[in-house]
């Protein structure tokens, strides 16, 4: 039956060929819609919020009375889809603002600072004291050019209870 | 049931990354504590993490395991700290760095004092 093998093999080679091509095309939409859903659920988050209880002040303000205080950390690894990365790769031919990049970190740091919100409420404490953000970048290979990259972005302070 | 802050829960020893504990005073500086942890996840993590790639967004897998290492680091901050009879760790400061594809190093250290 050598029909069935030629056909075979021209499915396996229409398959090679087209498989990069449909991971694009998912990554370009559906990374979009992924990204956007994210970004709308962490600004309804946000909202809901009554007041913002983390800030960068080394001390609590004066007239308050500390009766508890604990270190808080929380971290999230954010990665940008095939798509950006493209798009950045492309860009940075000719330089400029990558607003593709711009937009993955923006969220990742976001969301970190509003987890170490939701993380003080949850444990009981008033306010986040000398809140510090880090970020490094995971999952790269020695010359920089993985074709994943993410970065891991950690959000810190000191949560403090008041009397 | 012990709260879940993120950083483990020592009852003897407080923690914080302002220059004192929020409330009490410092009567003794012991030195600098560190604690550090290179860990990396299993292959199935990885691969996971590669297709989530595709669309970006978190990658729960890696979170999860920088968390765990987190964990670590600060515990051996804190066995450090207590074996030099320290009672809080103040400044306590992160770092990350990568090792190799897929392994992370986390490093935390901080000063030892001793609290009234």
């Amino acid at each position: 039956m050598p029909d069935i093998e030629y056909m075979f093999v021209v499915g396996i080679y229409t398959l090679s060929i087209l498989s990069p091509i449909i991971i694009f095309l998912i990554s370009w939409f559906g990374g979009n819609w992924h990204q956007k859903r994210l970004r709308y659920d962490l600004l309804a988050r946000e909202k809901a919020m009554p007041k913002d209880n983390v800030s960068t002040l080394r001390s609590p303000l004066p007239g308050r009375r500390v009766v508890r205080s604990d270190l808080l950390a929380i971290n999230i690894v954010a990665a940008p889809s095939h798509w950006q990365l493209f798009n950045a790769r492309i860009k940075s031919i000719f330089g400029g603002n990558i607003k593709s990049l711009d937009k993955i970190l923006d969220w990742g740091r976001q969301e970190a600072i509003q987890r170490l919100r939701e993380l003080a409420i949850s444990n009981g404490f008033d306010e986040v004291l000398n809140m510090r953000l880090e970020t490094s970048t995971i999952q790269a290979d020695q010359s920089g050019n993985s074709k994943n990259a993410s970065v891991e972005i950690l959000a810190y302070g000191t949560g403090v209870s008041y009397q | 049931m012990q709260p879940n802050t993120g950083t483990p829960q020592v009852a003897q020893i407080a923690l914080s990354n302002i220059e004192t504990i929020p409330g009490r005073t410092i009567i003794q500086s012991l030195g600098v504590v560190t604690g550090s942890t290179v860990r990396a996840k299993h292959i199935g993590k990885d691969i996971m993490a590669g297709f989530k790639n595709i669309v970006g967004g978190e990658l729960k897998g890696y979170t999860e395991l920088l968390q765990e290492s987190r964990n670590e680091a600060l515990q051996r901050l804190v066995l450090d700290a207590a074996q030099r009879g320290a009672n809080a760790v103040v400044n306590v400061r992160f770092a990350t760095s990568a090792v190799a594809g897929g392994a992370a190093e986390l490093f935390a250290y901080g000063t030892a004092v001793i609290i009234q």
